[in-house]
């Protein structure tokens, strides 16, 4: 059965107001860790700049590109960053990490370096297998729940919005009487709390803000706006989640009386910190910028503000120094991490810190067999999901599997393994219907699912579903996408609506699930039985496959796959298009619509060098791709910056 | 309380002056070039000796940030006590002061009387919305040595009142709404000019005027953010009158015209009307990053062009064609400069927050100065640079054609001052002052080690209990118009900082008040036959 979203009223016109808010004050999408959310999805669910219609139109370009120094290391030298909104209230940045102990936050409208830090210490010589160094992307705090579908159109928000109620006028008064006050005209400007304007016509509205992003309504079911999730730490925890969903959009919009202290975000556990936002607590101007976690090469763990890249917590020792570290993870104020190859003496596993106290309580769990697979991945209860690659398994370890752990004391919970079965992605959590299900590529060029419920069955050996084989020959996906169409099923005859969420606010908006797509990246020959849908495929592809649901019964079916893409990497979404990057020997990007396949845009030549590693992420409304010679990319709609 | 401090050198003999040299409005002239074009007492080389001549602490309570504004000057008003160079200062307190300039003496008090009562016990605007009188007053000639002020009192209402002694010519009129914030008075063909920014007390962010003659008031609200150049509206030789607008959508289809600049002209019936705008083409991206036009305009000609400068928190300067402002679709200029300063495009601490000036040379060469705070971009570059500012300092361009067209090519640099504000102009030698206060809005992060513990920041914060403590001093400066070296500085003489305040030079004397309402004045021997 499909799953029908109800937004509340309130929700949605809180989310009106902050898409209004982001047209007036920027795009407000943001990528809090790789992978876009917990899930690794690597889904913004929707932009005001971004869509199939705006990608059809010319405008989609570079913006800014900037030279990072850092030296490579393993032939990669730059990570996928993540992204804020809203730093000291109007800055969006990316934190990227250098291979050599450096982490850089860039202005995302100008490319300009907002702050750089240069962590101490001797890398050791860089191998194939051990690399070491500062490879692990940053991460900020992700929220845990999926940001809900949003139907309707958005891109190029531009303009839109802003004051209702008529443009410039004069008028003058009687002699004597002074100059005549407008009629329920009031201010405007800083002074009178920065408001954007009443949330009126919306002009050309794009759909409210995507996951993550300020203000989007948290899906049916969920905790009402501004409450905390199921879950939320207790208070004196470091803020909860992306600076995004739920709570204060309005707010956000339109909050910050001038002259109003802030509530600045304490330290963690320090007393009198503030409370854990909650829902991620959305935009408000009063509200501190955020912090992003970051590892430094000595296996140090640095929480860095994102105004200043200073050190809020005393940074503490997380994982062993010159370990091989997946990029991080932040959820419900842990940091986790997956270590593989044993490099640095690091046993292969999975890691976690509580960084709510100063104690800083680290907690691992050790596969005793294989290395983890990329970076660990949450279901929506918290569950951890890992998988791990070929290895021996000792008594009690695992390799070729997918586990599940609890999230606070990596105790093991279910597994799933086949000996014959080699993971090669890290995993992907969806949920369909009334399951959470994970999504994993094997070597034999197919992809499995497994309910996170009851992974493998009974024999913790039967998947849900595994698929035919998508990739002929090898293939090292690293981790796959997912997006699922949303169709506005609001009836014509919808009530109005509600008075108090002020004028112009939206009526409530019933939105359904429509297509799931599972994307898959292939390098190399597609497999025999997958038919090429937009040209001839020779170097590799997007392959975009169908999640059916039959009674529960889930499956994969063909959907659509891209024109040649050589050595693709993992997919980005936005808004419904699929942003793909070939690796080289020229990084080049694509643009495809997400439901068939039509290239919509191409980088061309315009990036010079190849792709660093899978340097690649979104966020207020631009991509960016990173490059082994230290060259950030950023392309979006010029948005009249220039 | 006055202190008072005598130079024993100076040569102060009464009677006639030959110094010609008055400041009766904000800017110099409505124009808002900054440029004194009258003064024969300073030059390059007196300036270099130029010694604090007096200060004096007047009877002003601060509210939230703002103190005293910047003194208007008349050279030789006729008063009980014979012919006076007076000042008049206004205080942010509902108060006028007349001064004498020659020794520093309070001649005068005025407190208005008030029609507003601020609601009891009730919070104030906060450092945007301070209440009160914000806008510098304007001086007009009246015959004989007579001069009348022009003022907006808190509750909105125009004031009258005699140099000479500080009372009351006329009746108040109705002009503004009450507990506004309208910026400096311009008065050009008997019509008062104002602009009003922040939307404090409720007041729509508009230009306004009162004719003097019909006494009708006028409203142009740009449906933009706030107006809020520091020297108030300009008026060009034309009559027109420009003024920056805030952080708002630009959107000329719904006839919304936020981070622009917005062009109007009264009409036969002494009512604004809209004459032309421009808008910078990334004003929409400029408003999402709250950069707004917050710097008065200055209109100036050269060699048969109507030049008009504007610019703006994003430290970049447009020079526009007053004929044709923004050209066909409103949004091309004649020149874009490249960024001065603000790589990091902050809201606050950051950008062009005073005001310019424009000036000519005894050469023919037609510069534009301005003053900005935070560093220096670091793609700027000058022929001349004094150092690279980080606190704020004064760039220096120069109006030339290169190929037919008309660019603003950097001639200097300053070296650093602590956020630089207002910049003058007076016979070769550039005045310019650094306001010292803490200009930051927003709460800094603090490291964990840091004094108190580890704090995460970015949330807003301009109040002024947070920000007074960490403000510093004012300095004074004087350079040398043709390179931008510092002839003189203040150095530590001024204790105290300023804010959204500025600075007076008339006859050999620089003006500067500060947040503790204290009024320096620093001047240079005056010729033999000058006046007092």
């Amino acid at each position: 059965m499909r799953k029908i979203t109800i937004c509340t009223v309130a929700a949605l016109a809180a989310a009106t107001a902050a898409a209004l808010f982001a047209q007036g004050r920027g795009n407000p999408t943001e990528w809090p860790t790789t992978g876009g959310d917990a899930q690794r999805t690597y889904w913004t669910r929707s932009d005001p700049n971004v869509s199939n219609e705006s990608m059809s139109q010319p405008g989609f370009e570079l913006q800014w590109k900037r030279k990072l120094t850092t030296a490579a290391r393993g032939g990669v030298s730059l990570s996928p960053a993540v992204t804020v909104t809203g730093v000291t209230l109007f800055t969006p940045l990316s934190a990227i990490m250098g291979a050599s102990n450096d982490v850089w936050a860039l202005d995302n409208d100008t490319g300009n370096p907002f702050w750089t830090r240069h962590f101490d210490g001797t890398l050791p010589a860089a191998t194939a297998a051990c690399p070491g160094g500062t490879l692990a992307a940053a991460t900020r705090m992700a929220n845990l729940t999926p940001a809900p579908l949003v139907a309707g159109g958005g891109g190029r928000g531009g303009a839109g919005g802003g004051r209702a109620g008529g443009g410039f006028s004069s008028s003058v008064g009687a002699p004597g009487e002074g100059a005549p006050v407008p009629a329920g005209r009031g201010g405007g400007g800083r002074g009178a709390a920065n408001a954007p304007g009443a949330p009126g016509a919306p002009g050309a509205a794009g759909a409210p803000p995507a996951a993550g992003a300020a203000g989007a309504p948290p899906a049916a079911g969920a905790p009402p706006a501004g409450a905390p999730p199921a879950g939320a730490p207790p208070a004196g925890a470091p803020p909860q989640g992306g600076r995004g969903r739920g709570g204060n959009a309005a707010a956000g919009a339109g909050a910050g009386a001038p002259g109003a202290a802030g509530a600045p975000g304490a330290a963690p556990g320090a007393p009198g910190a503030a409370p854990a936002r909650g829902g991620g607590g959305g935009g408000g101007f009063g509200r501190s910028s955020g912090l992003v976690y970051v590892l430094a090469g000595d296996g140090v763990l640095h929480t860095l503000g994102f105004p200043s890249g200073k050190d809020i917590q005393k940074p503490a020792t997380f994982v062993p120094a010159n370990a091989r570290v997946s990029d991080l993870i932040g959820v419900n104020n842990v940091v986790y991490a997956a270590t593989s190859g044993n490099c640095g003496g690091a046993p292969n596993g999975i890691w976690a810190m509580d960084v709510s106290s100063d104690a800083r309580t680290v907690t691992s769990w050790k596969t005793n067999g294989g290395s983890p697979i990329g970076s660990v991945a949450f279901a929506p209860d918290g569950t951890l999901i890992a998988a791990v690659g070929p290895g021996t398994a000792a008594s009690g370890g695992y390799a070729n599997a997918i586990v599940a752990l609890d999230p606070k004391t990596l105790q093991l919970k279910d597994w799933y393994t086949q000996p014959n079965v080699e993971f090669v992605s890290s995993p992907l959590v969806f949920r369909e219907g009334d399951k959470d299900i994970v999504a994993a590529a094997t070597k034999d060029g197919r992809v499995l699912l497994l309910e996170v419920g009851s992974l493998g069955g009974a024999n913790h050996s039967t998947p849900m579903f595994a698929s035919k084989p998508i990739a002929s020959g090898a293939w090292t996906p690293g981790a796959l996408a997912m997006w699922q169409e949303a169709i506005n099923i609001t009836p014509a005859n919808a009530p109005p609506p509600d008075p108090a969420a002020g004028a112009g606010a939206a009526p409530a908006q019933l939105v359904t699930g429509g297509t799931r797509w599972l994307l898959v990246p292939v390098a190399g020959k597609l497999a025999a039985d997958v038919t090429a849908s937009n040209g001839a495929v020779t170097s590799g592809a997007i392959v975009a496959l169908k999640v059916t649901n039959d009674g529960g019964k889930l499956s994969l079916a063909p959907g659509w796959t891209s024109r040649d893409v050589a050595s693709p990497i993992t997919p980005l979404v936005v808004n419904g298009v699929v942003f793909a990057a070939s690796a080289g020997p020229t990084a080049t990007l694509y643009a495809f619509n997400g439901s068939t396949g039509k290239e919509l845009w191409t980088s061309g030549r315009t990036i010079t060098g190849p792709l660093s590693g899978r340097s690649f992420w979104a966020g207020s409304g631009q991509v960016y791709a990173g490059t082994v010679d230290g060259t950030v990319y950023a392309f979006g709609f010029a948005m009249e910056r220039k | 309380m006055h202190i008072r401090k005598f130079v024993v050198a100076a040569l102060v003999v009464s009677g006639a002056t030959l110094l010609a040299s008055e400041y009766l409005t904000e800017g110099v002239d409505p124009a808002r070039t900054g440029w004194l074009k009258d003064e024969k007492v300073f030059n390059t080389t007196n300036v270099r000796d130029m010694k604090l001549l007096w200060k004096v602490k007047l009877d002003s309570t601060p509210r939230e940030m703002h103190n005293l504004f910047s003194p208007l000057i008349a050279e030789n008003v006729t008063t009980a006590n014979g012919p006076r160079e007076m000042a008049v200062v206004a205080g942010v307190s509902d108060d006028l002061f007349g001064i004498d300039v020659a020794s520093g003496d309070l001649i005068w008090k005025k407190k208005f009387d008030s029609t507003y009562t601020p609601p009891a016990g009730g919070r104030g605007g906060g450092t945007l919305c301070p209440g009160g009188q914000t806008a510098v007053p304007v001086l007009a000639p009246a015959g004989n040595g007579q001069y009348t002020i022009y003022a907006i009192s808190w509750d909105g209402r125009l004031r009258q009142l005699n140099l000479a002694d500080g009372k009351e010519t006329a009746a108040p009129e109705k002009f503004v709404p009450s507990n506004g914030k309208p910026y400096a008075l311009n008065l050009v063909n008997g019509v008062i000019y104002t602009a009003s920014a922040q939307g404090c007390g409720g007041v729509a962010n508009a230009f306004y005027s009162f004719d003097l003659k019909t006494k009708k008031a006028s409203i142009f609200q740009p449906a933009g953010g706030g107006l809020w150049g520091r020297r108030g509206a300009a008026v060009s030789p034309e009559g027109v009158v420009y003024m920056g607008t805030g952080d708002a959508t630009y959107n000329p289809t719904t006839r919304q015209l936020g981070n622009g600049i917005v062009a109007v002209k009264l009409d036969a019936n002494s009512q604004m009307q809209i004459v032309d705008w421009f808008a910078p083409p990334n004003a929409n991206w400029m408003r999402a990053r709250d950069l707004d036009v917050n710097v008065s305009p200055m209109a100036f000609d050269y060699r048969g062009k109507k030049f008009l400068v504007g610019t703006s928190k994003e430290c970049r300067m447009w020079l526009l064609d007053r004929d044709a402002l923004g050209g066909e679709d409103h949004r091309t200029s004649v020149y874009t400069t490249p960024l001065l300063c603000n790589d990091d495009q902050a809201f606050d601490g950051r950008g062009v927050w005073g005001s310019m000036a424009a000036w000519q040379d005894a050469r023919g060469a037609q510069w534009v100065l301005v003053p900005f705070w935070g560093p220096v971009s670091r793609d700027f570059k000058a022929p001349i640079e004094n150092g690279r500012p980080k606190g704020g300092g004064v760039g220096a361009y120069k109006v030339e054609q290169v190929a037919g067209k008309w660019r603003l090519n950097p001639a200097w640099l300053s070296d650093d001052m602590d956020l630089a504000e207002e910049v003058m102009v007076a016979n070769g030698v550039v005045f310019a002052y650094g306001g010292g206060e803490d200009a930051s809005q927003t709460v800094p992060d603090k490291a964990w080690n840091d004094t108190g513990g580890g704090r995460n920041g970015g949330g807003l914060d301009s109040s002024a209990t947070r920000r007074i403590p960490g403000s510093r001093h004012a300095t004074l400066y004087a350079l040398d118009a043709q390179t931008g070296k510092t002839l003189w500085s203040s150095g530590t003489q001024i204790s105290s900082w300023n804010h959204f305040s500025g600075l007076t030079v008339a006859n050999g004397r620089a003006y500067i008040a500060t947040f503790d309402g204290m009024l320096y004045c620093f001047g240079v021997a005056r010729p033999a036959t000058a006046g007092r």
